[in-house]
C-alpha cells in the first residue's frame, strides 16, 4: 500500500535550529505534526520551510525521533486504550526499557516533548518508567529518587496523614 | 553529597511536568500504599495526586468517628469527591442478664462455619468474660450517652453533593472494619472478642423489643439522618447489612424514606436478618409468612430501576446448622419484571425451579449475572415428567444453555427437594433432611453429561465453593498456599480432560490426578 512509492520526506527544527529530515509516516507518530501537515500542501514541504519544534531542543528531538523510527509500523492506538491504562499494568517492552535507560533529566525533556508532540505512546511509556521509579518507595524514598524538596510544615504533613485515611475504595 | 543536595535549585525535573502528566503517572501506581506515600511527598504531588484517593467515607456510632465525617465533609476537595458514605453499624446486644448472655454464647460456640470464637469451654472462663463483657458494654453504653449523632451527621451528609451510595455496613472478622475504626478507642470495645459473636448479635437498625431505647435510636435515627439529608433522586445504591425484618413492620419512618428512593436505585444489597423471636416462627424455623413480607416486596418491586439486586436472608440459626429459605417468590413474584436488571443474587432462597425459569424469561435481554448461595431447589413434577432421581445439572444446564448468562456462579451447600416436589410447610419431613448437593456434584454431573456447559463455568463453579475450599483445607492441613496450587491443578486437569473428552467422545470419568481428592471429598461429605 504505502510501501509502493517512495517515503515522502519532510522537515521539523528543534528549538535550536537543527533541521532533521524524516520519514513524512514517522513524523506522523505526532498528532501535532500530523495535524499540522494536514493544513500544509505537499508543495509547501522543503528543508528550508522546516516545522519548527519550539519546545524541544536537538538532543531531545533526535531521542524522539530515534523513538518514532522504531515504533513507525506499531498499529495505532485504539479507542480501548483509555481502559487498558485503567488497568495499572506497567509493563514496559524491552527495547523501550533500554530506550528509557537515560539520565532523569532526558526522562522528563522526553516526556515534556511527548507531551507537547502529542505522540501518547511514548508518553505512556515514559509514565510508567517513572511510575515504577515511585512503586513501592517511601515519600523519603521518592524525595531521593526525584531529588525534591519536601515543602510540607510537620503540621501540614500530619493533615495529609489525616487525609490519607478518609476516603477508601469501594 | 548532602551539601550539594541542599544547595541545588529548588525546581526538580519532576516538578516541571505539568500537572495532567503526573496525574497519568500516579495513575500507573498499583496500590493505596503508593498513592498515600506519594501525597506525602510534596505539596505539588499531594494536590495532583488527591483524585485517586477511594470515594469511600465511613463512620460509626462513636463521637471521633462523627466527628472525622464532620472534617470530611467540611473539606473543600472531599465534599465533592466522596460519593459513598457507609454507616459501621456494630455494636453489642445488651444483654442484661447472666443466664441470656450465657444462652446466646452456648449458640456461639457451636458455630460450625470459619474461625471459632476466641473462648475458653470452661465455666470459670464464662464467668470472667462475663464481667468483660459488661465492662465493654458499659463503654458502648457511655460512648452513645455522650452523643447527639443524628443531626450532625444528617448536616455532614448534606455537604457531600456528588454523593450517590450509601450503605449500613455490619463488620465481622471475616471482614474487618477500616482501619481508622480498628484504632479508635470507643469503637475498638465495640469490635474486639465479643464482635465475632454473630450468634450473640442483635440486629442493631431496628429492634426495639432488645435494644433500650438509647441503644436503638442511635442506629434508626442515623439511617433516617443519611436518608433525609439527600434528595430522593440523587442515591443510586443502597447496601444494607442485616437489616432487621422489624423495619418492614409498624410505622417506620425509614421505611417510607426507603419506599421514597426505591424508584432511583439501580443497586439494591439487602440482607435481611430474621429473629427467632419473630411472631410466625415454628419452633426452630421461621415459617414462610414471616418471610414473605409484603412490606419488603413492596419495596423490591418499586425499584424499578434496578440494574443489580441482591437479596439475602440470615438468623441466628444459620450458625446452629438450622439454616431457613425464603420462597424466591415472594421477592422476586412471577409477573414483576424490571427492565434493567444485569445481576441478581440470592442467597438463602427457596427457588420453584419452573417460576424461576419464568424469571429469567422475563428479564432475558437483560439479565447476564446469576449469582446463587446455599439455596432450596424445589424441583417441579409439572417441568419435568419422567421419575427419575433429580439431579444438579437438570436444573443449571437449561438455565445456562437456554438463556444468555455470562456468568453463573454457585457457592456453599444446595438443597434439593426431588419431585413429588412440595414446600416446606406440607412436608416437614423432606426439609429435616433432604439431600445436601455439593458443588462437586456439579462438576461430576456436568462431566458425565455434557450437555453444553462450558469448562470455564464449570471451573468457576468450583472455585466459588466454599465446602470445596475447605475440603481442600482439610486435605492439606490448612495449608492455604498448597490449596491454591491444588486448585490450578484442579482446574487445569478439567481443562485437560475437556480437550481430551473432545478427541474421544466415549471417555466418562474424570481423569484428574486428584481424583482420589475429589473421591474422599464425596465420601468425606456424608455429614
Amino acid at each position: 500500500m504505502a510501501e509502493s512509492k517512495p517515503a515522502q520526506k519532510i522537515w521539523i527544527r528543534s528549538n535550536d535550529d537543527k533541521t532533521f529530515e524524516i520519514d513524512r509516516d514517522v513524523g506522523e507518530r505526532s498528532v501535532l505534526i500530523k495535524n499540522l501537515l494536514e493544513d500544509v500542501g505537499d508543495a509547501d514541504l522543503s528543508e528550508e520551510n522546516a516545522i519548527p519544534i519550539q519546545n524541544v531542543n536537538e538532543t531531545v528531538l533526535r531521542k524522539v525521533i530515534e523513538w518514532c523510527e522504531h515504533h513507525r509500523n506499531d498499529p495505532p492506538a485504539s479507542q480501548d486504550e483509555e481502559s487498558d491504562a485503567r488497568k495499572k499494568t506497567t509493563e514496559i517492552e524491552e527495547w523501550d526499557q533500554k530506550f528509557m535507560q537515560v539520565d532523569q533529566e532526558m526522562l522528563f525533556e522526553i516526556i515534556l516533548a511527548a507531551n507537547y508532540l502529542d505522540i501518547k505512546a511514548l508518553l505512556d511509556v515514559g509514565c510508567k518508567t517513572v511510575a515504577n521509579m515511585i512503586k513501592g518507595k517511601s515519600p523519603e524514598e521518592i524525595r531521593k529518587t526525584f531529588n525534591i524538596t519536601n515543602d510540607f510544615s510537620p503540621e501540614e504533613e500530619e493533615q495529609i496523614r489525616r487525609e490519607n485515611e478518609w476516603a477508601e475504595d469501594r | 553529597m548532602e551539601v550539594t543536595l541542599q544547595s541545588k535549585p529548588i525546581e526538580a525535573p519532576i516538578q516541571s511536568v505539568p500537572a495532567e502528566v503526573l496525574l497519568q503517572v500516579f495513575g500507573y501506581l498499583p496500590s493505596k500504599s503508593d498513592i498515600s506515600s506519594v501525597r506525602l511527598v510534596c505539596r505539588l504531588f499531594s494536590d495532583v495526586a488527591r483524585s485517586f484517593l477511594g470515594t469511600k467515607a465511613t463512620f460509626a456510632l462513636v463521637p471521633e468517628s462523627i466527628a472525622r465525617l464532620d472534617e470530611i465533609s467540611s473539606h473543600p476537595f472531599f465534599s465533592q469527591h466522596i460519593t459513598t458514605i457507609a454507616f459501621v453499624v456494630n455494636v453489642f446486644r445488651p444483654f442484661d442478664n447472666h443466664r441470656e448472655w450465657r444462652h446466646a454464647m452456648s449458640c456461639t460456640l457451636q458455630y460450625p462455619y470459619g474461625t471459632p470464637p476466641e473462648i475458653d469451654h470452661s465455666r470459670e472462663d464464662w464467668g470472667q468474660s462475663w464481667g468483660h463483657y459488661r465492662k465493654l458494654l458499659a463503654a458502648q453504653d457511655a460512648a452513645f450517652k455522650s452523643i447527639e449523632p443524628s443531626q450532625e451527621v444528617e448536616i455532614a451528609c448534606k455537604r457531600f453533593s456528588k454523593l450517590q451510595n450509601l450503605e449500613i455496613r455490619h463488620y465481622d472478622r471475616a471482614t474487618p472494619p477500616p482501619h481508622h475504626l480498628c484504632n479508635n478507642p470507643a469503637f475498638k470495645p465495640l469490635n474486639r472478642r465479643h464482635g465475632d459473636f454473630s450468634g450473640c448479635w442483635a440486629l442493631p437498625v431496628y429492634e426495639p423489643g432488645f435494644f433500650s431505647p438509647k441503644l436503638t435510636i442511635p442506629g434508626v435515627y442515623m439511617v433516617s439522618s443519611m436518608l433525609s439529608a439527600t434528595s430522593e433522586t440523587q442515591l443510586r445504591s443502597l447496601r444494607i447489612d442485616a437489616l432487621a425484618m422489624d423495619i418492614f413492620d409498624g410505622e417506620c419512618e425509614v421505611y417510607s424514606q426507603l419506599m421514597k428512593i426505591a424508584p432511583h436505585l439501580s443497586t439494591l444489597d439487602l440482607l435481611i436478618y430474621v429473629k427467632h423471636e419473630q411472631e410466625g416462627f415454628q419452633g426452630w424455623f421461621p415459617n414462610h409468612s414471616v418471610l414473605a413480607n409484603k412490606r419488603a416486596r413492596r419495596l423490591i418491586c418499586s425499584a424499578s430501576n434496578l440494574e443489580d439486586l441482591k437479596l439475602g436472608f440470615f438468623s441466628v440459626f444459620h450458625n446452629r446448622g438450622y439454616p431457613f429459605y425464603a420462597e424466591a417468590k415472594s421477592f422476586v413474584p412471577r409477573g414483576q419484571a424490571w427492565p434493567r436488571l444485569r445481576r441478581v443474587y440470592l442467597s438463602n432462597v427457596e427457588v420453584v425451579t419452573f417460576m424461576f425459569m419464568d424469571f429469567l424469561v422475563a428479564h432475558i435481554q437483560t439479565l447476564k449475572v446469576l449469582e446463587l448461595g446455599n439455596c432450596l431447589m424445589i424441583d417441579n413434577p409439572e417441568w419435568r415428567q419422567e421419575e427419575q432421581p433429580c439431579i444438579w445439572s437438570d436444573f443449571f444446564i437449561p438455565m445456562v444453555t437456554t438463556f444468555p448468562i455470562e456468568k453463573l456462579s454457585l457457592f456453599g451447600r444446595f438443597k434439593l427437594i426431588k419431585p413429588p416436589g412440595r414446600g416446606l410447610q406440607e412436608n416437614p419431613n423432606l426439609f429435616v433432611n433432604p439431600p445436601t448437593i455439593y458443588a462437586h456434584d456439579v462438576v461430576q454431573d456436568v462431566a458425565v453429561q455434557d450437555k453444553g456447559l462450558t469448562v470455564g463455568r464449570t471451573v468457576e463453579m468450583i472455585v466459588s465453593s466454599s465446602d470445596f475450599n475447605s475440603f481442600l483445607e482439610f486435605q492439606v492441613g490448612g495449608n492455604l498456599d498448597l490449596v491454591l496450587k491444588l486448585k490450578e491443578e484442579i482446574i487445569q486437569d478439567l481443562l485437560d480432560y475437556y480437550v481430551l473428552k473432545r478427541e474421544k467422545e466415549d471417555s466418562v470419568a474424570i481423569p484428574t490426578r486428584h481424583v482420589d481428592y475429589l473421591k474422599s471429598y464425596v465420601s468425606g461429605g456424608s455429614y
